[in-house]
């Protein structure tokens, strides 16, 4: 008997998958667990195991394509079996149990951008969130079939949920009647190239919109006097061996880390029904890439030293680098720490990444004229970080009260001592 | 064109039938001398004189078995039952007898008979004279079963019968004897097994026949108040059933609302679901939904007769649901 395999989940945020690379060819033999085929998801590449000894009798997705999850990318079995005949069986043991299109040809779509919608990205997580399968009206299906719309980026009002098909007539045909846009087609045809869209480039597209269209942000800006602090720093690094030094970046995270935990209520995130307050920092580190943006998590940071911090800061920047980070090292962030001190930006603001209630965008450390408390003009170190807040879960006061506390154990690394 | 009641209208077809071919007569209770139950027959013994009017014995069983045999010998008899619910002690010769023998003879003896009477609940006669058999006779090989109260359709389906070679069940309503419309006079004919579209509409298919229609139309211009256009289809013939009628109609509405007399397992409803949604899957976007009579014998009682039959209310409540409203 033949063994189908499946598009896999290899991470909570992604929707569909793509085969970057199949490392067997077809007639080729393959061994339970050893990689076949080298999966792209929304965050990394990652190599994926055959499911069965045998032979690769068929590949249905082949490299640079995509499908939905758990749709079949390949047969596995004996050289002469008849894989068509698998996956024919394959889809009658999931009836009723997917709306996916049945026929596997019309599962397979070359990497094309999605047609989702803005207003309409937001509600797949809602659809997705709360239902097993989609529900839709067989007239909905084909409507949506015919104009290319992604059901599962459509939120049904029918009962259960079921999409029927004015919301799919709404989605499409609303936006293209109602919204009158400059015609494009009398503007000169610019010379142009189509890049095509990575998964994580749909990804980052998907979840920003999702934030900025639900997320009411608020932005709270505080200048840091960086004097002391770097100077400790550069001291200190001086007498430490190479695996334990610590970049800015590091002392950053470990302060904001401590100072987080002082204040749970920006270490949150907005669920819907509840706001959730965690324990626990989980810090994610914006890190960016070549095709993307990608932000490992270290966990439990606020009880981390500084020096496990700068390890984990490390290993994580690398494996991001070379696209090898596991679903476990992205997912689970509480708060978000976007740095772009390196590239001489002095202050931004940051979309806050989604469920987190707050993200944090630091800039680059340049010599400032300051009036000090006795009235003189002097040149002190600076750096200006933005707070963005999720007002549904931080109020104004609470984001000053946080960033309050960072001044104090930034200025003052001593003040961690005793109150982080 | 002349506006007449039903009774007058299905008097008509009878009479030109007659009239036309000396082979056809009518037979039944109280047909001749009484004028008929419900007056249908009025005026025909005196036209027609008692060879071809005929008062019969109280004996379903007896004078339907007559038909058939009379239908055998080459006379295309009408057969009159007070009510189809009478008609249940002739079952054995409507089904086994008439519905079969052109069939087990090896089409030596066609059976031209019609066997008409009014069909369904009329008013507080309680649970032995207020049901429906129309789903019991579409459900027998060999027969044509019509179901019709409108005037103009009445006489045009009663003619077409009359000289169909078949044996024709023909089910009117008691209440609607009297209910007017305009019949076109003289040869009208209209084809067995082809519905009409009482209304035009493109919000839902709304599926009525015999005194159904009245209903359906009352609800469908309530409703159009609201701005819900429901489109009415009467198939009128229930064997052969005009399903491809229903089929354009669901194709461009998408939704089917099914609103029948009688109880409602095993139905000419649920077969019109079924048939819908087998031939037209990928048009629906809504389950099609039925209208029928509460499942309790018919309560004397007049209030309670009224809520187990299908009401306006039951029936704009079932668009509704299809509408998504």
């Amino acid at each position: 008997m033949a063994t189908v395999m499946e598009m896999p989940k290899l991470s909570d945020t992604m929707k569909e998958g793509a085969v970057a690379r199949w490392l067997k060819k077809e007639g080729e033999k393959v061994t339970t667990g050893i990689p076949v085929v080298e999966i792209e998801t929304d965050k990394a590449t990652m190599e994926f195991e055959s499911p069965a000894s045998g032979t690769l009798i068929k590949i249905i997705v082949g490299d640079k394509q995509t499908c939905e999850l758990n749709a079949p990318i390949a047969v596995i079995g004996k050289a002469e079996e008849n894989w068509q005949e698998a996956v024919d069986k394959y889809w009658a043991k999931k009836k009723g149990g997917s709306t996916a299109a049945k026929a596997p040809a019309a599962a397979v779509t070359a990497a094309a951008p999605a047609a989702a919608t803005p207003a309409s990205a937001q509600a797949a997580t809602a659809v997705t969130s709360t239902m097993d399968r989609l529900r839709v009206s067989p007239l909905a299906k084909r409507v949506a079939a015919d104009k290319g719309v992604d059901l599962r980026t459509v939120q049904g009002s029918g009962p259960n949920g079921r999409i029927v098909v004015r919301d799919v007539e709404n989605l499409s045909g609303g936006s293209a009647a109602s919204v009158s846009l400059p015609s494009f087609a009398s503007a000169p045809a610019y010379e142009m190239e189509k890049l095509p869209l990575s998964m994580m480039r749909k990804t980052i597209a998907r979840r920003l919109v999702e934030s900025t269209s639900t997320a009411p942000h608020f932005y709270l800006t505080v200048s840091l006097d960086m004097g002391p602090l770097l100077a400790w720093r550069k001291a200190t690094i001086a007498k430490v061996s190479e695996a334990e030094k610590f970049s800015v970046n590091d002392l950053i995270v470990f302060l904001v880390s401590r100072a987080l935990r002082k204040h749970p209520n920006i270490n949150s995130s907005w669920q819907g029904e509840y706001i959730a307050q965690y324990n626990s920092v989980h810090m994610g580190v914006a890190v960016a890439l070549p095709a993307g943006l990608v932000t490992p998590v270290v966990r439990h940071a606020d009880k981390l030293s500084l020096v496990q911090i700068a390890q984990k800061n490390r290993e994580l920047i690398k494996l991001a680098r070379d696209g090898k980070l596991q679903p476990d090292d992205y997912s689970g962030g509480t708060f978000t720490i976007s740095n772009l001190g390196m590239s001489g930006i002095e202050e931004f603001t940051a979309i806050i990444n989604p469920p987190q209630a707050a993200i944090l965008a630091v800039g680059t450390t340049i010599p400032t004229p300051v009036v000090t408390e006795d009235g003189e003009i002097a040149v002190e170190q600076r750096m200006k970080v933005t707070l963005s807040c999720d007002h549904r879960v931080i109020d104004g006061a609470q984001g000053a009260e946080f960033l309050k506390t960072l001044k104090t154990f930034v200025e003052d690394p001593m003040a961690c001592l005793f109150m982080g | 064109m002349a506006i007449i009641s039903l009774r007058e209208a299905l008097r008509q077809a009878m009479t030109e039938e007659m009239e036309r071919d000396p082979t056809v007569f009518l037979m039944g209770e109280e047909v001749g001398e009484y004028n008929g139950a419900y007056k249908v027959s009025k005026g025909m013994l005196a036209q027609f004189g008692p060879m071809r009017v005929v008062d019969s014995p109280i004996s379903e069983a007896g004078f339907c078995g007559l038909g058939v045999g009379a239908a055998m010998v080459g006379m295309r008899p009408i057969i009159e039952m007070m009510t189809w619910n009478f008609a249940i002690q002739a079952f054995d010769q409507i089904i086994n007898h008439a519905a079969k023998m052109y069939y087990m003879s090896g089409g030596q003896f066609p059976i031209p008979m019609v066997i008409r009477g009014p069909h369904g609940a009329a008013h507080m006669l309680s649970a032995q004279h207020s049901q429906c058999v129309d789903h019991m006779l579409v459900n027998v090989p060999g027969m044509i079963v019509i179901s019709t109260v409108i005037p103009a359709d009445a006489k045009g389906l009663m003619k077409s019968a009359i000289r169909n070679n078949n044996p024709v069940c023909f089910l009117e309503s008691e209440m609607t004897y009297g209910k007017e419309g305009e019949v076109p006079e003289g040869e009208y004919l209209i084809p067995i097994g082809v519905g009409d579209i009482k209304r035009k509409g493109d919000h839902v298919t709304l599926v009525a026949w015999n005194k159904m229609v009245y209903l359906a139309l009352e609800v469908a211009q309530e409703l159009a108040q609201e701005g819900i256009e429901v489109e009415i289809i009467d198939p009128r013939t229930l064997q052969p059933l005009d399903e491809n009628m229903i089929f354009e109609s669901v194709r461009k509405t998408h939704r089917l609302v099914v609103l029948e007399e009688g109880w409602g397992i095993s139905t000419i409803g649920n077969y019109i679901v079924d048939r819908t949604v087998t031939e037209c899957f990928d048009d629906l976007d809504a389950p099609p939904a039925r209208v029928h009579n509460h499942f309790v014998p018919m309560p004397y009682n007049e209030n309670l007769e009224h809520e187990v039959l299908p009401t306006k209310e039951r029936t704009i409540e079932a668009i509704k649901k299809v509408l998504y409203r």
